[in-house]
């Protein structure tokens, strides 16, 4: 497969101008300035064959997402599209297309051949000949190989060597088991954070110790059998049974563990509340009790004595008011009889005053009372015990001393004694609030003045007693509590066997959990062992391949470095390299370390060259987009006369050469003269994208002047006119060469005066040149060979000014 | 050598079963037309969680007691 034309737009720096590169010869030369897009070129080679570029698929990928959307050109120009014409080994012409539908994802590209769609170049591979190989040899390939680490180098050198698929897939495997690893799958996960809170508890565990060790580690190691054989051997002797199933273990547990659960209990409810915050303040209060019922005590019995001598206070406000209505005189307003005489009046006065007295006891009686309310109030407000133990823990508390119930049995009377003590004192506080809510009522009645008397000494004192003796019963259960407490817990804490079960049972019910990390750790293994098992394979072929490609890629390198003193000797595979030997003067050394850059490009080189003329390949071009950037001169001859013949005569190759040195384009052009060849400028780059024209082929056009001037007379008319293009061609070309740019587009079909007037503005051009080609110009006029009465010049006349023409083309470099 | 016959001499070459799936799963995917290499990772490690779920499938599914 040759490349015969080649059509690029909107691809990489080609922009909206199609771009036509006819390639019909054996050799094709292409030159122009860094950033005139020779690269983009080959790439578009590159990405017409293969759908990518091998510098889009190179490093880790944040590096690749740097060139992720780049092979559209910039200003999004469409359609994106190479299209080639092809020589096929059936010699005939094919078109073959790639073009981007959707320049939003660029990586997607469809690929006709003859115009119908393929999926890829190698589905048609055979058809060509052989596998589809990429011809198109980048100069970032050769820097890449130069400059990268020897493990990458070794992949490098693989896939020049052919073993680009299985180095791809070697890479690929590797890099799913590392997030495999890295980033499980969620149910992976969720069972590692579900295990690692357990782990403290199972290493505590005997059975269990190693493998809580190891649950504690990020992330937690499950050996998934030696573990549930671990933790069914706990949960055996926790759950006290014999069973080798998971169910009937876990049901064990179960049922151990509700019987230890009966025996836990509350301690909290059978702590007393602290001694000074409680006890003190419910004695204190007790004491302000006590003084406030003898007060009151006091008060109802003045009250008793003073309303048994007096009349009741309404009578009194009845006898005030008849006074009042009658100031003066005797006679009563009620029964309206002269009774009200001055003793009667005075004695009525006493009586009055007496029933004021009355009164103001009454007043004083109300405030004692509501003062021993308010005592009794604070004092059943002072919660010094707790309530009666419930049933429940009073049985647990049985349970947990069923070896001492002596002791157990203490403990209850005690708490029971306050708890007894409070019930009585509760009914006595009932009692007194009873009492002395009705007391008011009661008093104004004298009939009740014997039972008021008994009552307000029996009820205040019975409180009081009944609260002196839950103070004893409180403080003997404080007395009591310490020594219980320590004979309670040490009791308690052999329930930490619950903890246990608890860490055990739920780690046993995880069983399907645990299975799945050990399939996951299975699988994994297994992906470490399939990348194993390529590289291992990757490595055999290598040295398989390294023994025959060895030789030819030293015999490329030796090609381009004839008499060296420091010389590439042989690759040598390695555990993770290959290891690459030069030597000096007998002496062997690492080829990386001691090659100069000039060298390690010749052997980049060598790698490539090789891989690409491998005798599979169904490509019968190579394209080489700046093979020489770090080759001396010397190289660089060694180079071009070493081995671009090689390329065509022993390889059978067309080969295409993008460069910016003009002299290496020349250089090749003049020592491959019996080739066809083109010649190609990379003139200028705007925004539509890169022109590129064809350099004419100076010493061709006058070697074919100087045969026609041999001719008949329509032969030398022509070899006269040709002359004069030859001229225009020449002063062109210098431009180009003397400037970097083409003439503007002002001078397209300029006269040969106007052409002669740029030539003097040029460097270095002389005066002399200048008249030598204006005379040129004039003696291939029309008007002296065409016009009647002119005659046709002879070889004679003709001759002296092909050999001006060749002598300023060789002085001015003309000749490529 | 063609490629292809390095790739399927690799599988061919490959003792264990369990390798060998693994390494054909990578194969099938650096080959599928509709990938490009930045993709053939993640194909393949979707490949590796397919056969921990089919083996996870085949026996009882976790349940928490």
């Amino acid at each position: 497969m040759r490349l015969k034309h080649l059509k690029i737009r909107n691809f990489r720096g080609f922009g909206s101008t199609e771009v036509e590169v006819p390639c019909h010869a054996d050799l094709v030369l292409l030159f122009g300035p860094n950033g005139y897009g020779k690269t983009s070129l080959a790439e578009a080679v590159e990405w017409l064959l293969t759908g990518t570029t091998r510098r889009r698929q190179r490093g880790e990928e944040i590096s690749k997402s740097e060139y992720g959307g780049t092979f559209p050109n910039a200003h999004n120009g469409t359609p994106v599209q190479v299209t080639a014409t092809i020589l096929g080994p059936d010699g005939a012409d094919h078109h073959l297309t790639r073009s981007i539908p959707n320049t939003a994802a660029d990586t997607v590209s469809i690929l006709s051949l003859d115009g119908k769609t393929i999926t890829t170049l190698e589905a048609v591979g055979s058809q060509f000949g052989g596998i589809v190989r990429n011809p198109v040899i980048a100069q970032h390939d050769l820097q890449s190989f130069i400059h990268s680490r020897p493990k990458e180098r070794r992949d490098l050198i693989g896939a020049a060597l052919g073993l680009e698929e299985l180095t791809t897939l070697k890479t690929a495997l590797d890099s799913a088991r590392r997030t495999f690893s890295l980033n499980p799958p969620a149910e992976v996960e969720t069972t590692r954070s579900a295990i690692r809170p357990l782990a403290p508890t199972l290493e505590a565990i005997k059975e269990t110790k190693a493998l809580g060790r190891r649950w504690q580690k990020s992330p937690p190691e499950v050996t998934v059998n030696d573990d549930l054989i671990a933790l069914k051997e706990a949960a055996r002797r926790l759950g006290d049974t014999t069973a080798t199933d998971t169910a009937t273990i876990l049901e064990a547990l179960r049922t151990k563990r509700r019987v230890l659960a009966e025996t836990a209990l509350d301690t909290k409810s059978l702590v007393p509340p602290s001694r000074a915050v409680t006890l003190d303040r419910f004695d204190t209060q007790r004491e302000k009790m006590r003084h406030a019922c003898e007060a009151l005590s006091d008060a109802v019995r003045d009250v008793l004595g003073a309303a048994a001598a007096a009349y009741t206070a309404a009578m009194l406000r009845f006898w005030e008011t008849g006074l009042q209505l009658t100031p003066e005189g005797d006679r009563c307003p009620m029964c309206e009889q002269p009774t009200l005489d001055d003793d009667v009046r005075r004695e009525l006065s006493r009586r009055l005053k007496e029933s004021q007295d009355v009164t103001q006891l009454g007043r004083m009686l109300t405030t004692t009372l509501e003062t021993a309310n308010s005592t009794v109030t604070a004092l059943t407000a002072i919660a010094v015990c707790p309530p009666a133990l419930p049933e429940d823990d009073r049985k647990r508390l049985e349970t947990l001393f069923a070896d001492d119930a002596e002791k157990v049995s203490a403990f209850l009377a005690c708490y029971d004694a306050q708890t007894d003590a409070l019930a009585t004192y509760t009914e006595a506080k009932s009692a007194l609030t009873s009492f002395l809510n009705k007391l008011l009522q009661r008093i104004n009645n004298v009939e009740n003045k014997a039972s008021i008397e008994a009552d307000i000494q029996a009820i205040p004192k019975a409180l009081l007693d009944a609260a002196g003796k839950l103070s004893k019963a409180v403080s003997d259960y404080h007395d009591q509590w310490p020594v219980f407490e320590a004979a309670m817990n040490e009791r308690i804490s052999k329930s930490s066997d619950i903890t246990e079960i608890d860490a055990v049972g739920k780690a046993l019910r995880l069983e399907p959990q645990l299975r799945l990390i050990g399939r996951y750790n299975d699988v994994l293994k297994t992906a470490i062992a399939a990348v194993q098992a390529t590289e291992t394979y990757l490595r055999v072929k290598q040295e398989e391949l390294l023994a025959t490609h060895g030789a030819r890629i030293k015999a490329l390198y030796d090609r381009m470095n004839p008499g060296a003193s420091v010389v590439f000797e042989g690759m040598e595979p390695a555990t993770d390299q290959i290891r690459l030997h030069a030597s000096t003067f007998g002496k062997r050394m690492p080829a990386s370390a001691n090659l100069s850059q000039c060298q390690l490009n010749c052997l980049g080189l060598a790698f490539w060259v090789d891989r690409t003329v491998d005798d599979t390949s169904p490509f019968s071009f190579i394209l080489l987009d700046d093979p020489v950037q770090s080759m001396d001169d010397d190289h660089c001859e060694a180079f071009i006369s070493g081995v671009i013949p090689w390329l065509c005569d022993d390889r059978k190759r067309q080969v295409i050469v993008l460069s910016h040195e003009r002299d290496l384009v020349g250089r090749i052009r003049d020592l491959n003269k019996a080739r066809s060849t083109l010649v190609y400028h990379f003139d200028e780059y705007a925004y539509t994208g890169p022109t590129i024209t064809e350099q004419t082929n100076l010493n061709k056009m006058l070697a074919e002047i100087r045969s026609l001037s041999k001719g008949n007379e329509p032969s030398r008319s022509r070899a006269v006119d040709n002359l004069r293009k030859v001229v225009e061609q020449l002063v062109r070309d210098l431009h180009v060469m003397k400037l970097g740019t083409p003439l503007p587009p002002t001078l397209n079909g300029a006269q040969p005066g106007q052409l002669i007037e740029v030539f003097r503005t040029l460097p270095d051009t002389t005066p002399e040149d200048a008249s030598a080609l204006q005379d040129t110009c004039n003696f291939s006029s029309p008007d002296h060979h065409t016009n009647p009465g002119h005659s046709v010049p002879v070889t004679t006349n003709i001759t002296p000014h092909i050999d001006r023409l060749h002598n300023l083309c060789k002085k001015y470099g003309l000749f490529m | 050598m063609p490629d292809e016959k390095l790739l399927n001499d690799l599988i061919a070459g490959t003792e264990d079963p369990a390798i060998r799936a693994v390494i054909a799963l990578g194969v099938r995917v650096v080959r599928d037309p509709k990938l490009g290499p930045g993709d053939y990772a993640g194909a393949i490690r979707d490949g590796l969680d397919s056969i921990l779920k089919s083996a996870t499938n085949a026996t009882q599914a976790p349940q928490d007691s």
